[in-house]
């Protein structure tokens, strides 16, 4: 038809060109052909638009798949409940102390509208597991508790109160350590209540394994399929690959057969096998495409698997280090209680001797930097306790992993020591980075190999998709990389293009007459 | 006419559609161009 049509044009030109176009009506007469083929192929050329915009829109009458949404939402729930089964969290953590503390000693310069927020979060949080706090328990200093009897009385109304900026301009000249002792009074209190943190954690797991009538394994097992069969049901779902293509993620010429063939042309080694098995080693292909990426992220953070390591190594040296710190602070916060005392005793006497008390004030300061810093060492040595008590000889990189994602202090301390010029937020991506890829259901690499293993993943891997009929070397593992991931990426997308509800030819044709289609509305 | 479209596959819509909108742009073009001199 295409031919036809185009030689019917090529006719209707050579007529025009023989028109003679010398005399105004011979320009009259070409003007007048002219518009009646112009009426003519312009009917034509709608018809063909027409029916490209019935079938574009044909195509693109997909319905979103309910199931993905409800699969999405059963993720969700078990992740909500997640940290109540995770063994390497301490009850700071779950409750999410560790955050608020991380806050308070890292925005105190430049935000006392985000501090007080911080503060607003650490007492509901103790108001959580019932212990409603007071400015009584914000003792810990003089300015703690002045700057705290004001909070408590606008907290509820406003946080920006003008109320409080004062209080916290006035303490701020006398005590420019404000926020440190307010840091360590939240600490303070934490370890003073820890009984009551680990009792209402114990019971609220044991509430959630009882209504579910499940084992914590299952559980893990459960939400692994979850994500399996979720992500199963995205990347085959011709709605969500048809948008992929329209919003840009994807590009349709990346799809032709040509270019395929290419590639599986670069990773198969026995294209005869290929041939007879297209099916297994095309799933051979897409669980590749995981591989990579787990062994991606593995070098991402071998140096967190290094640094528990090197700790584990270390574990003598800091035996009974928990143990003595927390004595070390008990004896220095019973030190402080006495002078504190002994300061209010003198402010509230008859008359007040504003030397004594000057003098006295001076002499308290150093102990609580003495405290942040002890407060600091005893984060260092309770994550060292964990790292006793979770990790043995035997303890895969998963484990180690998980306890290292756990601990937020830890890792991004870790993290910043691996890579000082990163910012806030990349350091935080970097902590979601490992948080997703220790819950990924694809890891085979770091399940299996364990702290005292001297293995060679890299040739594992190689090895492992060589048999599989797969290309895998040196070059393409190391420098070639990401190049590897780009080309099985594609592959992976166009074998589940392949398993869905549409063809490349049909996503083809709605990106091609995107331009006619947008036209017409 | 509306049997044999249907027939036709995506690719080959297409460039009956290209062809067209081609000479139809072509048409409009020299009409602009001696509409002024008719």
């Amino acid at each position: 038809m295409k031919e036809k049509l185009v030689n019917t044009i090529e006719t209707e030109k050579e007529i025009l060109s023989a028109m003679p176009l010398k005399t105004k009506k011979n320009k009259s007469d070409y003007l007048n052909a002219l518009k009646k083929l112009y009426k003519k192929f312009s009917l034509e050329e709608n018809y063909y638009k027409n029916e490209i915009i019935l079938r574009s829109n044909k195509i693109k009458k997909i319905k979103d798949n309910k199931e993905i949404e409800t699969i999405n939402n059963q993720i969700k729930s078990v992740e909500d409940n997640f940290y109540l089964i995770n063994k390497y969290l301490t009850p700071y953590e779950k409750i999410g102390l560790d955050r608020v503390v991380f806050g308070l000693n890292h925005f105190y310069k430049d935000n006392l509208v985000r501090v007080n927020k911080l503060i607003v979060k650490a007492i509901k949080l103790f108001s959580e597991v019932g212990i409603n706090l007071t400015p009584a328990y914000f003792d810990y200093s003089q300015y703690t508790y002045e700057y705290m009897s004001v909070f408590f009385d606008e907290m509820d109304d406003d946080i920006k109160s003008d109320k409080i900026r004062e209080v916290f301009n006035k303490i701020y000249w006398e005590c420019p350590l404000l926020i440190t002792h307010l840091d360590l009074n939240i600490r303070y209190l934490y370890l003073e209540n820890i009984d009551k943190f680990t009792k209402y954690f114990d019971e609220k797991k044991k509430e959630y394994l009882t209504k579910g009538n499940k084992k914590e394994e299952d559980i893990i097992a459960n939400y692994q399929e979850l994500i399996k069969k979720r992500d199963n049901l995205v990347n085959r779902d011709a709605k969500l690959i048809l948008d992929s293509f329209i919003f840009k993620k994807n590009n349709i010429n990346d799809f032709d057969k040509t270019k395929i063939n290419k590639l599986l042309d670069k990773l198969i080694i026995d294209k005869e096998y290929y041939d007879q098995n297209q099916s297994v080693v095309n799933e051979n292909i897409i669980s590749l495409e995981h591989t990579l990426e787990e062994y991606q992220n593995y070098l991402t953070f071998e140096f967190v698997i290094n640094d528990i390591k090197n700790k584990f190594n270390d574990r003598n040296s800091f035996k009974n280090a928990y143990k003595n710190k927390l004595k070390e602070i008990t004896k220095l916060e019973n030190n402080l209680r006495k002078k504190n005392l002994k300061i209010y005793n003198e402010k509230n006497s008859k008359k007040p001797n504003k030397m004594l008390i000057e003098k006295e004030l001076n002499a308290i300061e150093p102990i609580y930097s003495e405290l942040n810093d002890k407060y600091k060492e005893l984060e260092v040595f309770s994550f060292n306790e964990q790292i006793v008590k979770h990790i043995n000889d035997y303890s895969t990189y998963y484990e180690m992993l998980s306890l290292a994602s756990s601990n937020y202090n830890y890792l991004t301390s870790c993290i910043i020591n691996n890579d000082s010029s990163l910012s806030d937020d990349e350091v935080k991506l970097k902590v979601y980075k490992l948080q997703t890829f220790v819950n990924s259901p694809y890891n085979n690499i770091i399940n299996n190999v364990n702290l005292s293993d001297n293995k060679d993943i890299k040739t594992i891997v190689i090895d492992r998709y060589r048999l599989l009929d797969i290309e895998l070397n040196e070059e393409n593992m190391d420098s070639g990389l990401e190049d590897l991931q780009g080309m099985v990426h594609i592959l992976g997308i166009y074998f589940n293009i392949l398993e869905s509800r549409i063809t490349t030819d049909e996503i083809a044709f709605v990106i091609n007459t995107s331009a006619i289609n947008s036209n017409n509305s | 006419m509306d049997d044999k479209i249907k027939d036709l596959s995506n690719e080959e819509l297409l460039d009956l559609y290209n062809v067209s909108h081609e000479f139809v742009a072509f048409l409009n073009s020299q009409i602009e161009s001696f509409g002024d001199k008719a």
